[in-house]
C-alpha cells in the first residue's frame, strides 16, 4: 500500500495549479474591512433615529410618551451593544486546529440562530409596544377617537407591512443557517461528537 | 511577529491551491476559494507567533477556511466537469492520450479525496504535502496516534477508489 501511496503522492503533487493574484486579495481585503465598518455603523445607526425623534420633540411629548419612548431607546441600545458583541464574537480567530474550528463554526452558526431567534422576538414585541404606546397616547394625552383612529390604523398597517417583510427575510435566514449547521456536522463525521 | 505576505503566497501559494481543490471540484469557485484562503491567511499573519512552522500556520488557516467553505456550499462536493478544468495545450495524438488518462488520474484522486469526511481529507493531503505526523496533529487538534489511524483507514480508501496508479 506505500507504493501506491507513494505514487499517489506524485500524482498529486503533478496537479496544475492557480496562482493567487496579489491584486485581486488586496481589492479583497479592503472590501471586507470596509464590510465589517458598515456592519457596525448599521447596527448604530438603527439606534439614532430614535435618540433624535426624542430630542427633537422632547418638548412636545407628553411626559409618558418621553419616559415609554427613553424606556424603549435604552432597551434597544442594550440590543445594539449586544449585537456588536456577538457580530465580534463570529469573526473570531482563524488560526485554532481544525477540530477546534469546527467546534467553534458549530457554535458561530448557533450564534448566528440565537441572533435570528431574537429577532424574531423583536419584530413579535413591536405589536405590544406599538399598543402600549398608542393605549398610553389616547389615555394620557386625551386624545379624540377621531383623531387617535387613524392615527392607530396607518400605524398598523405600516407595522404589519415592514414587519412581515423583516420576519420572512429573517424566517428565511434561519433555514440557511440550519442546513449549513447539518452541513458541518455531516461532513465532519463525527469529529463534532 | 510580523511575516511578509508576499514571500507567503510566493512560496505557499501552489500549497493552497492544491488544498483549496480538495473542498471545491468546481474550477472557478476553487480558484475563489483559492483567494478566499490567502484573504483568510493575510488576515491571520498579524497573530502569527512563530509557535508553529509558517507551513503549519498557513495550512491550519487555509483548511479552516475550507471547513467554512464546505459549510457555506454543497452537502456533497461537486464533481468537476473536464470542461472546467483549463487543460494545457496538446500537441500529438500519443500525448493527447498519455496527458488525458494523466488528468483522469489526477480526477480521480481529487474526487476520492473530496469523499472523504473532513479531518481524513486533512490528514492524507498533509501527508501528501510531505508534512509529518506531528505537524499533522497540529494543524488538526488530534494526537499522533489518531493522525496514524485516520492516514491508514484515508489511503486504504484511496487506493480503492484510484484504479491503475
Amino acid at each position: 500500500m506505500s507504493e501506491q501511496f507513494d505514487s499517489l503522492t506524485q500524482l498529486w503533487q503533478a496537479q496544475q495549479v492557480d496562482v493567487p493574484d496579489m491584486k485581486t486579495i488586496n481589492k479583497r481585503m479592503v472590501k471586507e474591512r470596509v464590510k465589517q465598518y458598515l456592519y457596525m455603523a448599521f447596527d448604530v445607526s438603527s439606534l439614532i433615529p430614535l435618540v433624535v425623534i426624542i430630542y427633537l420633540f422632547r418638548e412636545k411629548l407628553g411626559v409618558f410618551e418621553f419616559i415609554y419612548l427613553s424606556l424603549i431607546c435604552a432597551a434597544f441600545a442594550v440590543f445594539v451593544v449586544y449585537l456588536i458583541y456577538l457580530r465580534r464574537k463570529i469573526t473570531a480567530t482563524q488560526t485554532v486546529t481544525t477540530h477546534n474550528y469546527l467546534s467553534l463554526i458549530d457554535q458561530h452558526i448557533a450564534v448566528k440562530l440565537r441572533i435570528l431567534k431574537l429577532t424574531k422576538w423583536s419584530i413579535l414585541a413591536m405589536a405590544p409596544v406599538f399598543l402600549v404606546l398608542f393605549g398610553g397616547i389616547w389615555i394620557f394625552s386625551e386624545m379624540a377617537f377621531s383623531d387617535w383612529l387613524p392615527r392607530i390604523l396607518k400605524s398598523s398597517v405600516w407595522l404589519v407591512v415592514s414587519c412581515g417583510a423583516f420576519w420572512i427575510w429573517v424566517s428565511r435566514r434561519q433555514r440557511k443557517f440550519e442546513l449549513e449547521r447539518e452541513r458541518v456536522r455531516q461532513q465532519c463525521d463525527g469529529a463534532l461528537d | 511577529m510580523v511575516t511578509d505576505f508576499k514571500k507567503v503566497l510566493q512560496e505557499f501559494g501552489p500549497l493552497i491551491s492544491r488544498v483549496a481543490k480538495t473542498y471545491e471540484a468546481n474550477h472557478a469557485l476553487s480558484q475563489e476559494l483559492t483567494q478566499e484562503m490567502c484573504l483568510a491567511i493575510w488576515q491571520a499573519l498579524q497573530n502569527f507567533r512563530g509557535e508553529s512552522s509558517i507551513k503549519t500556520f498557513v495550512l491550519r488557516v487555509a483548511h479552516n477556511k475550507g471547513v467554512n467553505h464546505v459549510a457555506y456550499y454543497a452537502r456533497i462536493p461537486r464533481q468537476a466537469s473536464l470542461d472546467e478544468d483549463p487543460a494545457a495545450p496538446l500537441t500529438s495524438s500519443v500525448d493527447l492520450e498519455k496527458q488525458s488518462a494523466h488528468q483522469k488520474q489526477i480526477e480521480q484522486l481529487l474526487d476520492a479525496v473530496r469523499q472523504l469526511p473532513i479531518q481524513s481529507r486533512q490528514v492524507v493531503t498533509m501527508s501528501m504535502e510531505g508534512m509529518s505526523y506531528q505537524d499533522i496533529a497540529e494543524v488538526c487538534g488530534i494526537s499522533v496516534s489518531n493522525v496514524g489511524v485516520l492516514l491508514n483507514r484515508a489511503k486504504q480508501k484511496l487506493s480503492e477508489r484510484v484504479q491503475d496508479v
